[in-house]
């Protein structure tokens, strides 16, 4: 119910896809975990791959690079499923790597930017600006929106 | 005088007796004329009277007293039965068998206002009919609210960052059929602008449908009064809101009320509890179980069937006759182990119809028209938690059958039907589904107005509704933009609230289905699955997908020739048994990938069937039957109607399963 005071922490989770740096508010965030076979689901939204077995829990997986219109790539390794939960929803989202967890104050947060346009409008919520490159910051709500309609 | 140890005796007793009067209050409805029957209420309230009169139930005593007399009079001849005795014999019967309620619940009785039945009853003796025939509404509970310490903390916190406090009372219409349900809409609408720190009653009794019309709310949000209260006004089924802002005043004074209240209540409710307790302690060659006791223990049998199909699995690396025999064994017992499992669980739907008889005879009174209700197969037996669903749909469905089908008789006499309408009511098992209809022969769902007002709401645009079949047409009076608009019930002769009956269907994993004819009638077809978690399944590959087809709506699985496949205006068909069937290439439904799926000589067809409806499927390579356990597929992929869920297999892949009725 509370504002953050804007000296307040806030912890990210940062992801890099090709050259850029994108982040997603940790409490969003339920767990990182290691790729697993993914099972196509027909009819689904573009963004989404299919459906994983989570230790025994079935859920969806969405693709970052798809919300966020890069290029699909083979996965690696390094490709990881952060397991998102935001109301009544849960759903694994594939990114290239896991660079850092970042401790951001919120006055480092620049909120209200417009970074993506048309259907992708509002994913992208907030710039942080700590190093030398800006960070995306991931807008989860609106990121579900998008697969629901 | 300690009567706990009488409460249980009288609780089974009275609801025993309440049972019967209801039931010979219906009879002496049809044989008015009927002197055993009337001896028999006579008896039944007389009784009850006398119980209710010694366990110290005042309230209860007094009215069946009230009923007593009128019965006398019928008894002794002074007095013939009319429709106004029968509703207010009945408005009684409904009374006191909600004050029984709240001493089942309570262990006391609670102080209910009698006097205007007690009233009309006596009106009938004296001979002075009081003609005061507005239904006298139940009052709405003006106990307000009862907020704690705690609750004042929070809103002075809320204060502080910004909120508003707000107190907000809702009152239903007296229309309104699933009041949990708009209940459920309203808070959910209050949500959307802050939280919701106390409500009255709890919402565990708004869910349970323990109250009245009217609830009410205290709720801290971030938005002005108005757009609050615009947004609630938009929720139909509403017939009053009273919002205001809490004044920090308001707080005060009911905080220091509240300071002031006297001590004693907790032991009184202590001696409540206990007398609860022993009452919840039944006897006899049955027990009470938890049904999330049952859920739990439903858990573990699926977790123990992924566990089975794994080893199964393994069987592959030490395939020695033993280690078979043993899988084999394990298969069987856990197979069986589920059924016992189910069968806890299932109870015959006899207790969800039992009630409908007397819902058809009010609204057959207040409607004007004649009904007869047929129940067929209420012995069928289904899973706990659709009893304790399915109760809501079928009374929307029946009153709406009463409402908007059923003719007047009259305009049934012009028609050259039988004057009495008829509801019928039945239930069955088809495979593994079971299936429920509600049916009427009355005027059926005008086509042509449905597709009328489906344009003007927009749901589908004047050259759409040029292709669409008739199925599809009365599909619309499900939708929610369509039922909300309060004129519909004219227009399209289906009220209110089609929307809500359906989302319900589908949240216990069911269709819905109408069939109907013009001047015929109208047949709602309700199809439940008869376990919910675990299936027998057919496992089918697609490349190198596989997905799951539910046994109980396959009927077949053959072999055809790719030449028998006949194109018939542009679709596909197969000749099954001198049936044109259609022709599904799963794999072009399902978007496979692989384009080598079906080729060669033979085709695999799976025919399945919804309903009377078949369709032959074109399948990959069978893999074989096994049980498997349904897990959702997650809310982001719910609009996917073709797979109904997901299984685990035994190498741990995913697997989806197939919904054959959004493939018909």
């Amino acid at each position: 119910m509370k504002l953050p005071k804007s000296s307040e922490l806030k912890q990210y989770i940062v992801f890099e896809i090709d050259e850029e740096i994108y982040a997603v508010d940790v409490l969003f965030v339920e767990s990182i975990e290691r790729m697993a076979q993914i099972t196509r689901v027909p009819h689904s939204p573009y963004e989404v791959l299919g459906v994983i077995n989570l230790r025994g829990d079935v859920i969806p997986v969405m693709s970052a690079r798809r919300v966020l219109g890069y290029e699909e790539i083979p996965l690696t390794d390094a490709t990881r499923v952060a397991i998102v939960r935001h109301n009544e929803y849960r759903i694994g989202m594939i990114v290239d790597r896991v660079t850092e967890i970042l401790n951001v104050p919120n006055d480092k947060v620049q909120w209200g930017v417009e970074a993506l346009d048309g259907k992708r409008k509002g994913v992208i919520s907030g710039l942080i600006n700590l190093g030398d490159k800006p960070v995306m910051v991931m807008d989860i709500p609106r990121t579900l929106e998008l697969l629901l309609n | 005088m300690d009567n706990a140890q009488y409460m249980e005796l009288f609780i089974e007793e009275s609801k025993e007796h309440l049972q019967n009067l209801n039931n010979n209050l219906l009879v002496l409805e049809q044989q008015p004329d009927n002197t055993e029957v009337i001896n028999e209420i006579f008896r039944s309230a007389h009784t009850l009277k006398g119980m209710a009169g010694s366990m110290g139930f005042k309230t209860m005593a007094d009215l069946a007293h009230g009923m007593e007399n009128v019965l006398d009079r019928i008894r002794k001849g002074n007095m013939s039965v009319n429709g106004d005795i029968m509703d207010a014999l009945f408005e009684a019967l409904d009374i006191l068998e909600g004050l029984l309620q709240d001493i089942v619940q309570r262990g006391m009785e609670n102080p209910l206002d009698i006097s205007d039945i007690k009233a009309k009853l006596q009106g009938f003796v004296d001979g002075t009919d009081s003609k005061d025939s507005g239904q006298s509404a139940r009052k709405p509970d003006k106990e307000g609210l009862s907020l704690d310490e705690h609750h004042f903390h929070v809103i002075d916190e809320a204060v502080k960052n910004g909120f508003t406090p707000y107190y907000i009372e809702v009152k239903l219409k007296e229309s309104c059929l699933m009041k949990a349900a708009r209940a459920y809409i309203v808070f959910k609408a209050i949500e959307n602008f802050g939280h919701i720190i106390h409500s009255h009653p709890s919402a565990q009794d708004i869910e349970e449908e323990k109250f009245g019309l009217s609830f009410s709310v205290v709720a801290v949000c971030k938005a002005e009064l108005d757009t609050i209260k615009k947004e609630l006004d938009s929720i139909s089924e509403i017939e009053s809101i009273d919002i205001r802002e809490i004044q920090p005043d308001d707080i005060k004074s009911r905080n220091q009320s509240e300071n002031r209240k006297p001590q004693p209540q907790g032991t009184d409710r202590a001696a409540t509890l206990e007398i609860k307790d022993r009452l919840s302690k039944a006897t006899g060659r049955s027990i009470r179980v938890d049904i999330e006791r049952l859920d739990r223990l439903m858990n573990l049998v699926s977790e123990l069937i992924i566990i089975k199909n794994r080893i199964q699995d393994m069987q592959q690396y030490d395939n020695t006759a033993a280690m078979a025999e043993s899988v084999e064994y394990l298969g069987r017992v856990t197979s069986e182990l589920h059924d016992a499992v189910m069968k806890v669980r299932m109870i015959p739907i006899q207790t969800v119809f039992e009630r409908f008889p007397r819902t058809v005879r009010d609204l057959s009174r207040s409607t004007g028209k004649e009904v007869k209700l047929n129940i067929l197969g209420a012995e069928t037996e289904v899973d706990r938690t659709i009893i304790d669903e399915i109760g809501e749909p079928l009374i929307h469905l029946i009153r709406n059958a009463i409402d908007h089908g059923i003719e007047p008789p009259q305009e049934r006499a012009a028609l050259g039907k039988p004057p009495v309408g008829t509801v019928e009511l039945k239930a069955y098992h088809d495979g593994d589904n079971v299936v429920i209809e509600v049916s009427d022969d009355g005027r059926g769902i005008d086509i042509d107005k449905v597709l009328k007002h489906a344009i003007q709401q927009n749901l589908v645009s004047r050259e759409e509704a040029e292709s669409l079949s008739q199925q599809e047409i009365l599909q619309f009076i499900f939708e929610p933009g369509f039922s909300t608009a309060e004129k519909v019930t004219d227009i399209s002769g289906r009220g209110v609230g089609m929307d809500v009956v359906k989302t319900k269907i589908e949240s216990m994993g069911g269709v819905i289905d109408i069939d109907s004819r013009p001047r015929q009638g109208t047949r709602f077809i309700i199809r439940l699955p008869l376990t919910l978690s675990i299936i027998q399944a057919l496992l089918v590959s697609m490349g190198q997908e596989v997905y799951a087809i539910p046994i109980g709506s396959i009927k077949e699985i053959l072999k055809v020739p790719a030449g028998a496949i006949k194109l018939v205006r542009q679709k596909e068909f197969i000749d099954y048994r001198g049936l044109l069937t259609p022709f599904i290439r799963l794999a072009k439904v399902l978007e496979c990938p692989d384009e080598q799926v079906e080729s060669g000589e033979l085709v695999t067809v799976v025919i399945v069937k919804k309903g009377e409806r078949l369709a032959a499927l074109s399948v990959g390579e069978l893999i074989g039957q096994q049980e498997i356990v349904i897990k959702p597929l997650g809310k982001a992929l719910s609009k996917i109607k073709i797979v109904s869920g997901a299984t685990i297999l035994g190498d741990g892949r995913v697997a989806l399963i197939l919904d054959v009725n959004h493939l018909i």
